[in-house]
């Protein structure tokens, strides 16, 4: 159903930034950005410079460049252009459906369950798992990402980890590196299986490792003396581990908070294997730790939610509900120096001079922009912010000498901004990734018609929809039904009979917003329909995949039985 | 090891004298069963002793036990053909009253068929909690060997799990034991969280007690309609319509003549009951009262009393003083509420006098505590003029000690409940006396 | 072989942590309960470097010494609970009725607010456990309170001997053939877990002495699980049981006979005192609740008066709480040992200090006020075993971990920054029986 207005939108739609389905030919590889603001890297900016883009590389950097015959100009006066980012670490690409088949099956039990029910596949290649359509790649690459490190998602071994190219294409034209990292965490198998909970994951830790270590020993005793010696008989698991192992690629570990990068420190001083602490969120209370290790670190973009700016009615409520007590405002006061101190993470580090890259694990696309201004305000520097996002993760990965920087001979990945990216209102105008040309198209945000918070409405019965995705029109049909726990429905739309159930519905006041998920080519991608009800008329937006296709909607209710 | 054998071997010697004694006297006791010495009817002379009255003060006296009541109080009584008790340098005090328990209710806390302090059902205030009292349990001697004589056992469940009782700890049936008072529970709707797995939000718990008090007043409601019909149906020898029996359980309740206890613990919850309370102008004891000392104030001047407890646990908010658990009833007790002290357990209310030890520890003296776990709580059930306090004409729930209740290394040495002296004797002493030197020892 | 390597690194690891703290404290002019030597009157207490350097009177210490006023209070070795699950965040890896492998070290929290409470009880030492969902368990961490600190490494006792949990009775029934379908579901069945468990054991040592002897080429396959089982016949690990019913007290100390292991502490053991004789005979210990009873079927049929019968028949019983709740009060719950037994102040205080001390193989360090053991210690307004003593302080390796006049209210070092202010909880799980944490709660209706 969505499915299909989905197909019928893309046909018709070619100004949002999305990979050219069509079959005009492109007429060149060359493209000359002109007199923009040139960060070169964080630090060194280049006024009224000059990009020229040759065949997926940086040809050439600097003022008063003569622009080759072939070049396709763009006219980049008082814009800024910046290498593309860099992801630490992240999920792009591994579609979240993936993560069911881990379970298991409930008949396992007890002592020995097969690997992967335990979530131990640490043979798990990004190859085998990405999906180059899914929509994370896009989104991603609309906020400036243009290369990734990219783990599956998992339990306690999920597998190995690649650096893709978010150019888009094949598998074969994602996989910039493969297999070069392992990933790991401290997640405990569910449904009582063996491991179960952080200590038996630790434990298992210890013993698939140093069983690794053993089977090198066995493989090589075999290769160089195998008379009268039993074959080496591993298994996928084992085998995946020898590259950390023999420290050939370096193990990131998931340890968002302080007690998993305690516990993930340990199993590295336990076991000797090149860690880098992934996700974390407060690296601020083991910096000197960090530090004297050598440590390298991946922040995570997720905060926690901003202290709500205090409105009129919130007060009443709050006086009501608690007095306002000494001890409460010492309580108060705690929580919010608690909030202060996770955003301040960046800060801290940058003060500490611990170089950090960033992780795209678990924030939501809507957020990063918006957390990366929080930890400015902070006291992130924005050199330093840039650092995360370009010269410190290429230096991580290993491929600084080919990314990270606007310089000659770098890959072609870059980010038109009309202003500097940090700055609330900026807009990414321009990706180039892999010398690969994404125009975005700015969606003039219409202004939401603000809906009373304290307003009764009566949602539930029929409502008959109108779509309007730029100039294309489709129908629907909306059925809502109140129950004691909220509200449920269902749509259905005139492409096709099939009805998809709503997600969640919540309500604020006149406000509503509706949740669901569709399934686009195979994909599943997350729908919301944001409106304001008025009476027994309801206008607003809809949101396919995280803001990969947006449209308007306006419907009404059929009150007639 | 050869001390340890030489010692055994004494040991051993000299307890065949004493085993043999033992043996001889507890012929009639079965010590692998719950049974233990029969109770003595009679009359009691305690003769000597320091009396802690708790209502008329404390000072050395004689006590006569006579017909089940506490006859008189004075110096150089006559003992006539009463049994005399020499109390020269031991403490008499009025037997301790728990006033919330499953006593009675819950044999093995595991083994869930042995358990009938809780029904199926949201609002079931007929249940009656007397029925279900074992009288035979295993852990009503075990409690009563420590100075209780009486309790509150009662239902939980639902927002109004039943009625609750007052017993004296001796008796063959519930009817024996019953002490003259009943309450309707109630558990008020919480905003706080269940446990520590309760993983619900703030906005989904806060949802969940706004839903629970609409159907508590319209509950309520209903309630009072049904007291106004059956008024008017009395007083027009009219028939009312149907069996109803949890709606009458609730007439003496709606008409003030019963009370409610309720079970409610945060402050702002509390706050809610208070003004539910006085809205509706009940009659109701608060029960539970975690964050009383928040504040107690308000409780005071709303006049309700309050039964807390246990003392000893653990403060019900990560960022609490450790000891504010412990210190609770002496703040309320110091802001003018009217406390009662419980344990709130059913195979370990003997540990009641140590409750009240820490309360009393942690401000509210040892005078408030003692009253909490006597006087205070016959007071609030109404039923002072029989229990509570070492006054002439009350029933005779009395105790003798060597020293302080409070203390652990008091020793209870005689108990008395309605008049009859009860032996010392559980399960737990019974097995102290079979095993404490094993015969035979180890098989060599 | 290179893992033996990486544990002996293990335990050098654990060498370098914790060293660094300790301090310096004078306590002059108490109540001095030795516990091994007597009680001393107006005496003096100067720990130096973490360490008690004298006992006696009128001592002095430098300038920089904090000194604690000790005139008119009682003066003890900080109180050691041998079963605890404070400060850890996981109890149970319950998958399996064998986890011998797993270390409950790897879990603790200090973060945990618990800590601080058990401190403002006089507590400086506890045994943190895994629970008793396993037949065998996992390895158990003997902390000390340093609350305060925000490494988890530096809570670890270095050089404490090695502890592991077993279990025996309803729980591991419970919860591995009631709840998984999966032997044990008898007392039969548990019996047969630890011989399967420690024949297997003695296999895989076979295999791998043949393997370092040059009898084989390949070495076999790594098993932590088996390793671990190795080390306790080897004598290298204390076994802490969780244990009810005479007779199984009975089935393992056979057991352990035929395999050759004696290093043995029985918990709970509610019908030890049904045993004495033979626990004595063995060398078993003890540890016990002061007074909890019929909250299962296994333990209907004991009484209070279980710690003293056991000491009366020369076992080395000690008394613990396995509660969040009881361990601040573990001195009350010694005290009950005079109203359940007639026991003396010194062997009640014996119960909570160098018997414990003894059980977890610490006793040259810990469990009594000498000079040259660790500078814990707990200093109340009162004697101990009375209901009227309020803790004042209490030191871990000379320093004040609790200040009764610096007590703040809110002691939290880490703090949730979604949750406005801490969350009311009506009732609290942590208040008793960890032990079954981490199993589904159908299991366990205990209250």
């Amino acid at each position: 159903m969505i499915n299909h207005i989905l197909s019928i939108c893309l046909f018709c739609i070619l100004s949002i930034g999305l990979q050219s389905q069509s079959d005009v030919p492109d007429v060149t590889s060359t493209f000359a950005i002109k007199n923009a603001n040139v960060v070169v890297k964080p630090g060194q900016t280049i006024e009224q410079a000059t990009v020229i883009i040759k065949d997926g590389l940086i040809h050439q950097v600097g003022k008063n460049i003569p622009i080759p015959y072939d070049a396709e100009v763009i006219n980049a006066d008082s814009m800024f252009v910046y290498a593309g980012f860099i992801a630490g670490i992240s999920h792009i690409g591994i579609p979240k459906k993936e993560e069911k088949k881990e379970g298991g099956s409930s008949s396992v039990k007890g002592y020995d369950p097969p690997n992967d029910a335990a979530g131990i596949t640490p043979e798990k290649t990004v190859r085998s798992v990405i999906k180059p359509s899914d929509s994370s790649i896009a989104a991603m690459r609309k906020l400036g990402f243009t290369m990734a490190h990219v783990v599956p998602r998992g339990g306690m071994m999920a597998g190995k980890g690649s650096l893709i190219s978010l150019s888009g294409g094949s598998v074969e034209e994602l996989l910039v590196k493969e297999d070069m990292s392992l990933y790991g965490s401290l997640k405990a198998a569910k449904n009582r299986i063996y491991p179960s909970t952080a200590i038996g994951v630790m434990s298992k830790w210890r013993e698939m490792y140093q069983q690794a270590e053993l089977a090198i020993d066995h493989e090589s005793t075999f290769k160089s003396a195998p008379s009268g010696l039993k074959r080496p008989m591993y298994d996928a698991s084992t085998k995946a581990l020898y590259a950390a192992t023999n420290k050939s690629i370096p193990v990131f570990f998931n340890a968002p908070k302080t007690l998993d990068l305690s516990r993930s420190l340990r199993l590295q001083k336990d076991l000797g294997f090149n860690i880098v602490a992934s996700n974390v969120k407060q690296a601020y209370k083991l910096k000197d730790k960090i530090k004297s290790m050598n440590i390298p670190v991946v922040i995570s973009l997720k905060l926690p939610k901003e202290e709500k700016k205090k409105k009129e009615s919130d007060d009443k409520k709050s006086n009501k509900e608690d007095d306002m007590s000494d001890e409460m405002k010492k309580l108060l006061a705690r929580s919010s120096a608690a909030k202060k101190e996770y955003t301040s993470q960046a800060a801290i580090l940058e003060e500490a001079n611990i170089p950090f890259s960033i992780s795209l694990t678990d924030v939501k696309a809507a957020d990063i922009q918006k957390n990366l201004r929080r930890m400015i305000e902070a006291g992130l520097s924005e050199d330093k912010a840039l650092a995360a996002l370009t010269t410190n993760p290429a230096q991580l990965l290993g491929i600084s000498s080919i990314a990270g920087s606007i310089e000659k001979g770098k890959v072609a990945n870059l980010i038109v901004t009309d202003t500097t990216y940090f700055k609330e209102k900026a807009n990414v105008l321009y990706v180039f990734a892999d010398g690969k040309k994404f125009k975005q198209e700015i969606k003039k945000k219409k202004k939401k018609k603000e809906g009373d918070p304290d307003a009764e409405i009566v949602l539930e019965g029929e409502w008959t929809l109108s779509i309007n995705a730029d100039g294309m029109v489709i129908g629907g049909n909306v059925t809502i039904q109140k129950t004691d726990d909220g509200y449920t429905g269902s749509m259905t739309t005139d492409m096709d009979d099939e009805e998809t159930e709503f997600d969640s519905v919540e309500i604020d006041g006149s406000n509503v917003t509706i949740k669901m998920t569709g399934d686009v080519n195979g994909v599943e991608a997350p729908i919301q329909i944001d409106v304001v009800i008025d009476g027994s008329d309801m206008e607003g937006s809809v949101n396919i995949a995280n803001g990969m296709m947006t449209a308007d909607v306006t419907g009404s209710k059929d009150d007639n039985p | 090891m050869n001390s340890i054998n030489k010692i055994k071997e004494n040991m051993r010697n000299g307890a065949y004298i004493i085993s043999a004694i033992v043996l001889f006297l507890s012929l009639s006791i079965s010590v692998h069963s719950q049974r233990v010495a029969k109770s003595e009817a009679g009359s009691f002379l305690l003769k000597g002793g320091t009396l802690v009255t708790v209502s008329d003060g404390t000072f050395q006296s004689d006590l006569l036990i006579k017909d089940g009541k506490i006859a008189s109080i004075g110096e150089a009584l006559p003992a006539g053909d009463a049994t005399v008790i020499d109390c020269t340098g031991k403490f008499v005090y009025p037997g301790l009253i728990d006033s919330g328990t499953s006593l009675g209710l819950r044999e093995v806390g595991s083994v869930s068929l042995t358990s009938d302090h809780s029904e199926i059902g949201d609002f079931i205030p007929h249940m009656e909690a007397l029925t279900a009292v074992n009288p035979n349990a295993v852990a009503i001697p075990v409690t009563r060997v420590n100075g209780i004589t009486s309790a509150i056992v009662k239902p939980s469940g639902g927002t109004f799990p039943g009625t609750a009782a007052l017993i004296n700890l001796h008796g063959y049936t519930p009817q024996q034991m019953f002490a003259g008072y009943k309450a309707v529970i109630m558990n008020f709707p919480s905003t706080g969280k269940r446990g520590w797995r309760d993983s619900r939000s703030e906005e989904d718990i806060k949802k969940d007690a706004d839903k629970a008090l609409k159907n508590l007043n319209e509950t309520w409601r209903k309630v009072k309609l049904y007291a106004k019909i059956d008024s008017a149906s009395v007083a027009g020898r009219k028939s009312k319509d149907g069996y109803n029996p949890s709606m009458d359980a609730m007439l003496e309740v709606a008409r003030g003549n019963r009370h409610l206890m309720i079970e409610v613990n945060k402050k702002v919850d509390i706050e809610s009951a208070i003004k539910w309370v006085t809205d509706n102008k009940l009659n109701a004891i608060l029960t539970g009262v975690k964050e009383g000392y928040r504040i107690a104030d308000k409780i005071a001047e709303a006049g309700i009393p309050v039964i807390t407890g246990p003392v000893m646990s653990i403060p019900s908010r990560q960022s609490d003083k450790y000891d504010i658990a412990y210190a609770n009833a002496g703040k309320m007790r110091a802001a003018g509420v009217k406390v009662a002290l419980r344990t709130d357990k059913y195979e370990n209310v003997r540990n009641l006098p140590y409750e009240a030890g820490f309360a009393a520890t942690y401000g509210m003296g040892t005078d408030e505590a003692l009253r909490a776990i006597t006087l205070s709580p016959a007071e609030m059930f109404g039923v002072d003029d029989q229990i509570g306090s070492l006054s002439a004409g009350k029933l005779a729930n009395v105790f003798v000690s060597d020293g302080d209740p409070f203390e652990t290394r008091t020793d209870i040495l005689h108990l008395f409940i309605g008049g009859w002296k009860v032996p010392l004797e559980s399960r737990h002493t019974l097995l102290y006396e079979e095993f404490l030197e094993r015969d035979p020892g180890v098989k060599e | 072989m290179k893992y033996q390597i990486i544990f002996i690194c293990l335990l050098l690891v654990d060498g370098l942590y914790g060293q660094s703290l300790s301090g310096d404290v004078l306590i002059k002019n108490g109540t001095v309960l030795t516990i091994t030597n007597g009680i001393k009157e107006n005496t003096d207490v100067l720990i130096q470097n973490g360490k008690i350097k004298s006992i006696g009177e009128g001592l002095s210490a430098g300038d920089n010494v904090r000194v604690i006023d000790a005139d008119g209070m009682y003066v003890m070795p900080g109180i050691i609970d041998a079963h605890s699950h404070a400060g850890i965040d996981v109890v149970n890896e319950a998958s399996a009725p064998n986890t011998a492998e797993v270390f409950v070290g790897d879990a603790i929290n200090p973060y945990s607010v618990s800590i601080y409470r058990a401190l403002a009880g006089g507590v400086s030492v506890s045994h943190a456990m895994h629970g008793s969902a396993n037949a065998i368990g996992g390895q158990c961490e003997t902390m000390k309170h340093h609350y305060g600190e925000e490494d988890p490494e530096t809570y670890k006792m270095v050089g404490a001997p090695r502890t592991i949990k077993f279990a025996l009775g309803e729980n591991p029934m419970r919860v591995h053939g009631e709840g998984n379908g999966i032997q044990p579901k008898s007392r039969m069945g548990i019996e047969q877990v630890f011989r399967k468990a420690f024949s297997e054991a003695q296999e895989y040592q076979k295999a791998w002495k043949t393997y370092k002897s040059g009898g084989t080429r390949v070495a076999p396959k790594l098993d932590l699980r088996k390793q671990t089982l190795v080390d306790i016949i080897n004598g290298e690990i204390i076994i802490h049981c969780h244990s009810y019913r005479a007779d199984e007290i009975l089935m393992l100390m056979n057991v352990l006979k035929d395999y050759g292991v004696d290093k043995i502490c029985f918990q709970h053991v509610n019908e030890g005192f049904k045993v004495a004789p033979e626990l004595a005979a063995f060398g078993a210990h003890a540890s016990v609740f002061a007074d909890w009873w019929a909250y299962k079927f296994e333990v209907y049929y004991s009484t209070a008066y279980n710690a003293a019968i056991l000491t009366r028949n020369n076992v080395i019983t000690s008394i613990n709480s396995d509660s969040g709740e009881l361990i601040r009060h573990l001195y009350h719950e010694a005290g009950k040992t005079q109203k359940y037994g007639d026991l003396t102040d010194n062997e009640a205080l014996r119960l909570i200090t160098l018997h414990p001390a003894i059980q977890l193989g610490i006793d040259e360090r810990v469990g009594s006020l000498e000079v040259g053991k660790d500078g814990d210690v707990a200093i109340f307004n009162k004697h101990p075993l009375s209901i009227y003593a309020v803790a004042q302080y209490t030191l871990v390796d000379g320093l004040v971990r609790f200040d009764i006049n610096e007590d703040p209210a809110d002691v939290r070092l880490d703090v949730n920054p979604d949750e406005k202010i801490p969350a009311f909880h009506e009732i609290d799980a942590h208040d008793h029986h960890r032990c079954m944490e981490g199993v589904f709660e159908e299991l366990f209706s205990h209250h």
